[in-house]
């Protein structure tokens, strides 16, 4: 029968398809984001005939792919969250290194340099104790000058992912893209009716890659391209084609990346939707991480300056000079204008200062300040909110800095990056190399006169303001430290009666009383004198207050007659009052609004490093898990079982060989056919 | 679980098993090295910002206790100096009742001024005492002046200030670790008495006071008397004044008794409630002169001592104003030796609380070890015995994947 070679036939070629898909199945066993393939059979349409329809045999139908789109959804977002806490937890676990490391960590080093203060204070002129506070300045210094650079060695590590991500992100874009335009076209070749199998589970690929790299989505489309949309719906691959992603440099943080849409100039920012993947990891540890530690250290390197800073100066050294700054100088001229650094796109020229007034006030966040003609806003830059909103710069208050237009004119629209505490822990130094010039003596010596005959004393000497300027204020006089190695002028405290005394100006023998006469307190400051009057002529002149920039008391019951002196401390070589207020700068609660000293706030940023990484750790496990349980999902939907295809290979070897035999049998049917008509 | 599990997925799962003993056992094994619990911040961050603060502590301790040793020091070689100041205070003591012994003669009374004087400039020598780094102990802050310093007419005076130095023996005790001349030798109530006398600025006469001092104790201090020269009867020319009254500063009117009208002589000298004095040149009628015996306030050791000394020396042959003066001596150098005893009593307490915040400091540091050990030393026992438990496992799945990866139907085809 005619038929029997067409079954016979077609048996053979669906037996040879079949072997072939299981032969490809086989060899890409462990080929990435392979699905397998199996064959369709359908049996032909059947002949009528007149004893009713005869089979015709089998045919191929298609070549299905085992892959189910909803589990395939399902894995491509979990490769964004597990890439997203991988790439976080790898960084993330390297600044946890940095703060345990022993050879660049700040708490031993802090200790050494208190310890070495500790050993001055119990012998001030000791030039050998002194070297030692000299040296553990010097060692500090650089300690936190090492902190800095690892930690900045942590961004540049990012900034270099982000970098190789968007061009990892662009390449499968473009492949993605092709892979669309072949996909397509071979449909078409088809009418649609037969998938190009292998072309499907490349884009699959490419597209799980991507997702690793930032958060995606995709839409099917009925000519079976995929579009893939990038973080908020931004198109990224549309049919045969893709729309790069640039990046430049942050407008606030030069130092950071930002992802734009588009790579001409002028493309829109659309880093913060970009929460997923790689990139989200990455952007996500820059913040919550790397600019904490950034900002703790550079805030407690600001503090260690002004503290120790302020407090030389509030003493004299073994030459007898008021002391001057021990470590650099928070508000040099070059940081004044870094920290308030104009945007590039300011359509005005104006220069913006901080200092730095009270560190004590200074939180962790940095900020943005616009201007809108008439109002200034500064907005917190991690919390989004805006923090003050004044109609001048100076009315800016309360979070530890002062803002300054020092030149030029700011227009409406024009946006300035306000970050307090940049570059401290970069430039710190220590600004001591002679252990004479450590300011550890008081600048002045009380003397109760020996004479005295009532039982009172001089005592709580506190320096306020050395610089030799006048207080501040209407009407304040007298700084008594204008003059180099003087007190201007030495003051004598005479007591007329038991509960009055007179201030006298010591310049000239006997001496100029100074105010009215007092009355005595004891345990009060008998300094600032109030309602001096000023006798300068022409006159006449408002009554002043003379403030000499310390304060002092008498405690106890003085007699008639009795004399107390201030001079300048010269030759106070064992003098260590102001070495005492320098050990004492490590116990105080002078940091965050008087609740933590300098060590605590280490300590809380370690602890908050500590449990950043610990999280981060517990995520990326959860989400591996995840991962891996999707996976192994997909794979027992798609994955290749070589013992599967083993049998199969069996089972269409017996249909080949079953088909084969039967075109012998229809052979040795038509032999036997022509046997019986030829033999005549 | 799903029921078909590829080649693939087969593979994964058994060498991702093995990839995470592996994990676990280098991080126990890291841990197991140091001995640390927490080796990052992230093994426990809450005990990672504990430590931090015990650290600080723990170094914080070991300063106080440097601290204490080095005040211990300065305050034991200032109790030792004033041991010794006080015993040459005793000899200078014995040497001055013995002088006081009517039988003496001058010259051995020189002899012992002379033995006095030596110990005075040891007694000297000690307040000026310097530490093993050249700074005198006794100077308050300036420890480069000397304290006690003399001038050309034996008297005494401190030269350094009032300066206290203190160290920190915990977080809120200071101790002060040194005492001033000032306040050790100088500044007890004066046994002498002060004499001062005056003359009237009307005076027309050439008459000035010539002596005037202690015989005798007198009765009532403070006490002035006023000399008035009484007007000669001779018409003129003004002929000097011959006689005097004394009269007391309250009542000009009524001379005191027995001192009206006393016939003056120039170089004479006069008594008057145990006070001598003299006047010397020509008085004119009216004259008039205040003579004041007060108090002195304060006096010093040191100018007690040369005050008595010299008064040994130029009172050598009169016994009774000798005896006035040693007497004036001693008593001053009781108040001295008092004050010099309560400022070792002070150091003796403050020795003492040295002693016993250095113990207190001293189980607070063990505390504050114990405390870090907690929470960062690891507990060597169980984590050898996960050790142990891990090796196993990893062994078990390295064995079974090799197992697994043999069977394949390809092996039978």
């Amino acid at each position: 029968m005619p038929n029997l070679y067409g079954i016979g036939v077609s048996g053979l070629r669906a037996a040879e398809v079949a072997l072939d898909t299981t032969m490809h199945n086989i060899t890409n066993a462990s080929t990435d984001g392979y699905s397998r393939q199996r064959v369709l059979f359908a049996a032909q349409i059947p002949e009528l005939t007149g004893v009713g329809y005869i089979g015709t045999g089998v045919t191929v139908e298609n070549i299905e792919r085992i892959s189910s789109d909803f589990v395939n959804q399902a894995l491509t977002s979990a490769y964004t969250s597990s890439s997203q806490a991988d790439t976080y937890y790898d960084i993330a676990s390297q600044v946890d290194n940095l703060l345990s490391d022993p050879s660049i960590g700040i708490v031993p080093t802090l200790n050494s340099f208190f310890s070495a203060l500790e050993t001055a204070q119990n012998n001030p002129a000791s030039i050998p104790a002194r070297q030692v506070v000299v040296s553990q300045m010097q060692i500090l210094s650089s300690r936190i000058n090492d902190l800095d650079a690892s930690i900045k060695a942590q961004a540049d590590t990012i900034n270099n992912g982000i970098q190789t991500t968007v061009v990892q992100i662009n390449a499968l874009g473009a492949s993605i893209a092709t892979l669309n335009s072949n996909i397509v076209a071979s449909l078409g070749a088809t009418g649609g009716l037969n998938a190009p199998n292998d072309l499907l589970d490349q884009r699959d690929e490419a597209i799980n890659q991507l997702a690793q790299c930032a958060n995606i989505s995709t839409l099917s489309q009925d000519d079976g391209s995929i579009s893939v949309f990038l973080g908020n719906n931004q198109v990224f691959v549309m049919e045969g084609t893709n729309f790069p992603i640039g990046s430049e440099p942050n407008l606030n943080d030069s130092t950071l990346l930002d992802i734009t849409y588009g790579t001409q100039i002028g493309s829109p920012v659309i880093t913060n939707t970009l929460t997923g993947g790689a990139l989200g990891g990455y952007y996500a540890v820059r913040e919550q991480m790397v600019d904490l530690a950034q900002n703790s250290l550079d805030r407690l390197t600001l503090g260690l300056s002004q503290f120790f800073n302020t407090q030389n100066s509030l003493g004299i050294d073994l030459n007898g000079n008021i002391g001057e700054n021990i470590f650099s100088d928070i508000n040099s001229a070059q940081s004044l204008s870094a920290r308030a650094a104009a945007l590039s796109t300011n359509l005005g020229n104006g220069a913006l200062t901080l200092t730095v007034t009270d560190v004590s006030q200074l939180g962790l966040d940095d900020f943005t300040l616009s201007y809108d003609g008439a109002n200034y806003q500064l907005i917190d830059t991690t919390t989004n909110l805006l923090v003050q909103q004044t109609t001048s710069l100076a009315a800016i208050t309360g979070l530890g800095f002062s803002l300054n237009l020092a030149s030029g004119t700011m227009r409406a629209g024009d946006m300035y990056s306000i970050r307090p505490m940049l570059g401290a822990a970069t430039n710190i130094a220590s600004q001591i190399t002679d252990p004479n010039t450590l300011a550890f003596a008081s600048p002045i010596r009380l003397m109760n006169n020996i004479n005295n005959t009532g039982d009172a004393a001089l005592g709580n000497l506190v320096i306020q303001n050395t610089s030799g300027l006048p207080i501040p204020g209407t009407y304040i006089y007298g700084n008594a430290f204008s003059t180099p190695h003087a007190l201007t002028p030495p003051i004598e405290i005479r007591f007329t009666s038991a509960t009055t005394f007179q201030i006298f100006d010591m310049t000239t023998a006997p001496g100029v009383q100074i105010g009215p006469d007092q009355t005595y307190v004891s345990g009060a400051s008998i300094f600032p004198l109030a309602n001096v009057v000023d006798a300068t002529p022409p006159g006449p002149n408002p009554n002043y207050t003379w403030d000499p920039g310390y304060q002092v008391s008498l405690t106890g019951v003085p007699a008639t007659g009795d004399i107390f002196d201030l001079t300048y401390n010269t030759d106070a070589a064992t003098d260590n009052q102001n070495a005492v207020e320098m050990v004492s700068i490590r116990n105080q609660k002078n940091m965050q609004n008087g609740t933590a000293s300098l060590i605590d706030t280490y300590g809380q940023l370690v602890g908050s490093i500590g449990s950043l990484t610990e999280s981060a750790n517990i995520s990326m496990v959860a989400n591996d898990g995840l991962l891996a349980r999707i996976q192994e999902q997909q794979e027992s939907i798609s994955g290749v079982s070589l013992d599967e295809e083993a049998a199969n290979l069996i089972q269409y070897q017996q249909a080949y060989q079953a088909a084969a035999q039967l075109l012998a049998i229809a052979r040795e049917t038509f032999n036997d056919l022509l046997a019986t008509l030829g033999a005549a | 679980m799903s029921e078909r599990i590829s080649t693939l997925a087969a593979h994964n799962s058994a060498v991702s098993g093995i990839l995470t003993q592996e994990a676990y056992l280098s991080d126990l094994q890291s841990h197991v090295a140091t001995g640390k619990r927490v080796n990052r911040p992230s093994d426990d961050p809450v005990a990672a910002a504990k430590i931090t603060t015990i650290q600080q502590n723990i170094a914080e301790l070991s300063d106080y206790a440097k601290n204490a040793d080095s005040a211990k020091n300065n305050l034991e070689l200032e109790e030792s100096t004033l041991n010794t100041f006080n015993l040459t205070l005793q000899v200078i003591r014995e040497k001055a009742l013995y002088a006081n012994n009517g039988s003496l003669s001058f010259m051995d009374r020189q002899s012992l001024a002379a033995e006095m004087q030596q110990r005075l400039d040891q007694l000297v020598a000690l307040a000026n005492t310097q530490d093993q780094d050249g700074h005198y102990i006794f100077s308050g802050y300036a420890g480069n002046t000397v304290p006690v310093v003399s001038n050309d007419l034996g008297q005494y005076s401190y030269a350094g200030d009032q300066g206290i130095r203190y160290t920190s023996l915990s977080s809120n005790f200071q101790m002060a670790c040194n005492d001033n001349a000032g306040a050790v030798f100088f500044g007890f109530a004066a046994a002498d008495l002060s004499l001062t006398s005056t003359a009237d600025v009307t005076n027309t006469g050439t008459a000035a006071v010539d002596s005037f001092y202690v015989e005798t104790t007198p009765p009532v201090v403070p006490e002035s008397y006023v000399i008035v020269f009484n007007t000669p009867a001779l018409p003129a020319p003004p002929s000097p004044a011959t006689d005097f009254s004394i009269y007391d500063p309250s009542d000009l009117v009524n001379p005191l008794t027995d001192y009206a009208n006393v016939p003056f002589v120039a170089g004479q000298e006069y008594a008057i409630n145990g006070v001598e004095f003299s006047l010397s040149g020509v008085p004119a009628g009216a004259d008039t002169f205040t003579l004041n015996v007060t108090q002195q306030v304060k006096q010093d050791v040191f100018t007690a001592t040369q005050d008595l000394i010299n008064a040994i020396v130029a009172y050598g042959s009169d016994n009774e104003r000798l005896s006035y003066n040693i007497g004036v001596g001693l008593e001053n150098l009781d108040q001295a030796e008092q004050q010099v005893l309560t400022t070792r009593a002070t150091i003796g307490a403050r020795l003492n609380a040295i002693d016993i915040e250095k113990s207190a400091n001293s189980e607070h540091e063990i505390l504050a070890k114990i405390l870090l050990s907690e929470q960062e030393d690891l507990d060597l026992t169980k984590a050898i015995s996960d050790l142990q438990l891990i090796s196993v496992a990893l062994q078990a799945a390295q064995q079974s994947f090799v197992v697994i990866r043999n069977l394949s139907i390809f092996t039978y085809l």
